[in-house]
């Protein structure tokens, strides 16, 4: 399907387009009945959601939102949408709900870190060891794991510490590897 | 016993009201009729006007019990004054002395066996859910209210109107009564025409053909509608050969679209004959006649759902009741049943195996195509028009039970092309194999059928309670829901239960709009990729606009994996240097289609969104004014996942001047959403009315619900039978 050019004349309230389009010539008097559709027009905003205030439960580490739940080990520069993790990657996160939660990381793994002898990044939640990404060939990975609803409480600070078994250099900064975005999710 | 009894005189009354009626009617027809004939003829002929009256009174809010019995007493009298209960003196040729025996002996034992299942308490899916679930409303609300948590209270319910005459003497059984004498009546009607046509060994065969069908049997004895249209459309096509005024042979074709959609058909019957014989009077006066009948039903739903076809045809007349994308798919699985891949495969479902198409006609029906005989003969030739006219639908559903209108020409054009003496050993074999339960001693697990007679039951010899709970799947789960909930709950369910025994509103998931946007809102915050997880991004040079709208270009064709993808949007937000426009009062919003739902894109909430509920095609769209023009310079859309084949552009309109479009593609980019998700979703349910949710442990939403109820915010407070009800909190 080729796609619509520009300024393609869309219909409005009262012209549906499966009036229109209606092919064979049966529906050509159904279309006509059809104007007795009963279509609202145009209509005001409705009420806003109150949302809450969030917690950070996840950070994004292309927005600079992230640096207020980033405690060391992980670079404060943004490089397009993501940063470069060290060896030892700590966060400050919180939750709001503590069921069926999942602790969940997009990483990019280089060729360096896997030179560097790099084959696992853990991940503890609070001192407890949660699980381990597999990092042993490059590229990207997305982890997922449940996350225990004791080891998780509402409204306090929870450490979330992610440990990778190598570290390389670049420009005589250490490195290990990139990291797209963690914290707690459903 | 008094139950029984109750039974029998609640469908005593609206039968002889519809029979009195139909006496009266055929003498202003003065139509010469034989007294074998009128007393049927009549009973299907005063059905229109029975029906009729009851939507009447349902209208006027006076469905009461009073009521319903001083209409009955109030026909019978005027028909008796009428002189319209005098018998004909005229006989029908009396039938070869063989048919009398074998057909007498065969109809007795087989009506025994129809009204003792009949009364039975109601099992039957359709029957103990939407069928009598809106009578049944309708009776406690002594007038007929608008259902929309129902698509199925949406399709004519002209054998509904004398169902509830019935309800209000018998209750369930009385229903079920009721449609069990359209069954008996259908078989007797093929006889007495064959009698008519010079053809009474072909009518005593046909009749029995039909009569003894497995399908049939268990169809006809439920409060189910299959085989009251079935008489209809033979007294159709009995009424017209007979030479019937047209205006009583559109009556019964409007009554026929009142009973069942696709059994408007039987208007083209009459309006053949009379356009062949260039009749333009008769026809005419048939279709104003069937628009009398047939009228009330798309008037009610034009002005209750803003479809005079509803739950179909959506996309002519859409509305809010029934999404076009549900009707898309309920055709499409309709017209192919699962596991059912060929034509021959059908063929084999439909007569001798029954598991997949619901039910089966049995084994005779194997000599189905032999009909085709019968075109040597006129009156072979007229069944078999008549039944590729009423069989023209079926396609529409391959169920077994929707071949039932074409049922009785089918039998008909067998009994006509098979030989004479063949005939006799055909019809006792059929009713034979027919029987409860024979099937089960020649087929491997035949389907949907009568297994056994319920006549301890149907006697109420038996707990009618308990007799249920064992019968019926999802009887004690209405029963739970009457004992638990308070009488203004709103159940949500995952799944049909029998809603007629319980006085609560279901809402089931697939069954409506209203369900549909329920049950969206519980599976975005079930399922990763329909929850609001991913920003689409489009940037362009900050400049004044009136108006942004995101359109959707693409329309998969047909087969296309993505050809059945909804587009939805959780939020739409402009902004101008990185910081968001506050949306104003003076905004206005629009979508296409589904401008209902337009604000759901702009109400801040991470669960709702709008959704077009209707498959992805080119020119759908999303619409904000501003009032005035605005500085802006970017719009996000918070977006799910499950929607691969949307492809979006931007447009805005330019203060005084058209649209144009906005930059380029949109950046994709995830966004987080909050870990409350179930709870904010359970919220916006119960702002939709709903105060309780029921979920089997078969359903797909029992085990999250099960496991995560604290972060839904529900609690169980009773489990049945694999059923759970959870509150709300």
């Amino acid at each position: 399907m080729l796609p619509l050019p520009a300024g393609f004349p869309v219909p409005g309230a009262g012209q549906e387009p499966a009036v229109t389009q209606l092919r064979i010539a049966v529906f050509a008097g159904l279309a006509a009945l059809a104007g007795c559709a009963r279509l609202p027009g145009p209509m005001p905003v409705p009420p806003q959601y109150p949302l809450a205030a969030q917690p950070a439960h996840y950070l994004f580490f292309r927005e600079p939102a992230a640096d207020s739940g980033i405690v060391s080990g992980i670079s404060r520069t943004i490089i397009d949408d993501w940063r470069w993790a060290g060896r030892r990657a700590a966060m400050r996160l919180a939750v709001d709900e503590t069921q069926a939660v999942y602790f969940q990381a997009q990483v990019v793994i280089p060729n360096e870190f896997v030179r560097a002898g790099g084959r696992s990044i853990e991940v503890f939640v609070d001192g407890k060891r949660l699980g381990a990404i597999a990092a042993d060939k490059p590229g990207y990975v997305l982890w997922r794991e449940p996350v225990p609803a004791q080891w998780l409480a509402r409204g306090k600070d929870i450490g979330v510490l992610l440990a990778a078994d190598a570290e390389w250099f670049e420009r005589g900064e250490p490195r290990a590897y990139i990291l797209v975005s963690a914290g707690f999710t459903l | 016993m008094p139950k029984a009894l109750s039974v029998l005189f609640g469908a005593a009354v609206p039968l002889l009201g519809a029979w009195a009626l139909g006496r009266m009617l055929l003498r202003r027809a003065r139509l010469p009729l034989a007294r074998e004939e009128e007393h049927l003829l009549a009973l299907v002929c005063g059905a229109p006007l029975a029906s009729l009256l009851v939507f009447l009174l349902c209208v006027a809010r006076l469905a009461y019990d009073a009521v319903f019995l001083a209409a009955g007493a109030l026909i019978l009298a005027a028909a008796w004054r009428d002189g319209a209960l005098r018998p004909s003196a005229e006989r029908l040729p009396p039938l070869p002395r063989l048919w009398r025996w074998m057909f007498g002996a065969v109809f007795s034992v087989y009506a025994a066996v129809a009204l003792l299942a009949a009364m039975a308490p109601e099992i039957s899916p359709d029957g103990s859910g939407y069928h009598l679930g809106a009578v049944a409303r309708y009776y406690r609300a002594h007038a007929m209210v608008r259902i929309d948590t129902n698509m199925y209270a949406a399709l004519s319910q002209g054998l509904e109107m004398l169902f509830l005459w019935a309800f209000a003497f018998g209750r369930h059984s009385a229903a079920a009564v009721v449609h069990c004498a359209f069954y008996l009546a259908a078989p007797l009607l093929m006889l007495r025409f064959g009698q008519r046509a010079g053809a009474p060994a072909a009518g005593a065969a046909a009749g029995l053909f039909l009569l003894c069908a497995p399908v049939a049997l268990v169809d006809g004895t439920s409060a189910y509608i299959d085989a009251a249209t079935a008489c209809v459309a033979f007294a159709v096509v009995y009424l017209v050969e007979r030479g019937a005024p047209p205006w009583l042979a559109g009556l019964l074709c409007g009554f026929a679209y009142a009973l069942k959609y696709t059994a408007g058909v039987a208007l083209l019957y009459p309006l053949l004959r009379y356009a062949w014989r260039r009749q333009w009077r008769a026809a005419l006066l048939a279709c104003a006649a069937a628009a009398l009948i047939a009228a009330p039903w798309p008037l009610r739903n034009y002005v209750w759902y803003g479809n005079p076809a509803a739950p179909l045809m959506n996309r002519v007349w859409p509305n809010e009741f029934v999404h076009a994308s549900f009707e898309q798919d309920y055709v499409e699985y309709m017209r192919h049943y699962p596991e059912v891949e060929s034509w021959p495969q059908a063929a084999l479902e439909l007569t001798v195996r029954g598991r997949l198409l619901a039910g089966f006609w049995g084994p005779l029906f194997l000599l189905a195509p032999v009909g085709l005989l019968a075109l040597r003969t006129s009156l072979g030739r007229r069944m078999l028009l008549a039944a590729a006219l009423f069989g023209s639908t079926y396609f529409l559903n391959i169920g077994a039970r929707f071949l039932m209108p074409a049922a009785p020409f089918v039998s008909y054009a067998m009994a006509l092309a098979l030989p004479g003496p063949l005939l006799p050993v055909l019809a006792a074999a059929h009713a034979v194999a027919g029987f409860p339960d024979m099937p089960d001693k020649y087929m491997e697990s035949p389907g949907w059928r009568l297994s056994k007679i319920p006549w301890r039951a149907a006697l109420r010899l038996e707990d009618e309670t308990s007799w249920l709970a064992r019968q019926s799947a999802g009887y004690q789960a209405a029963r739970m829901i009457e004992w638990l909930t308070p009488p203004d709950a709103l159940v949500f369910a995952f799944a049909g239960i029998p809603e007629s025994y319980t006085t609560r509103e279901i809402a089931v998931g697939f069954q409506s709009g209203r369900g549909e946007r329920l049950l969206d809102l519980i599976q975005v915050a079930m399922f990763s990729d329909m929850r609001p997880v991913a920003e689409r991004v489009f940037r362009f040079p900050r400049q004044p606009l009136e108006a942004v709208r995101v359109v959707q270009t693409r329309t998969p064709p047909p087969g296309d994996e993505r050809a059945k993808d909804l587009w939805s949007i959780f939020e739409m937000r402009v902004y101008a240097a990185g910081r968001e426009a506050p949306r104003s009062p003076g905004w206005r919003i629009l979508a296409s289609p589904n401008p209902w739902g337009a604000g759901l894109a702009f109400d801040n909430s991470p669960v709702t969104r709008w959704r077009s509920w209707e498959r992805i095609r080119a020119g759908m769209f999303l619409q904000a004014e501003f009032g005035g023009a605005m500085e802006i310079d970017e719009v996000r859309l918070v977006m799910s996942e499950d929607q691969h084949g949307v492809r979006m552009r931007l447009e805005g309109r330019t203060p005084g001047g058209g649209w144009r479009e906005l930059g380029g593609g949109p950046q994709l980019r995830g966004v987080p959403f909050p870990l409350t998700l179930r709870r904010l979703a359970m919220e916006q349910v119960r702002r939709g009315g709903v105060t309780h949710l029921l979920v089997r442990e078969e359903d797909f939403a029992w085990p999250d619900l099960s496991k995560n109820a604290r972060a839904w915010g529900i609690r169980e407070i009773g489990a049945v039978d694999g059923y759970h009800l959870f509150r709300l909190e």
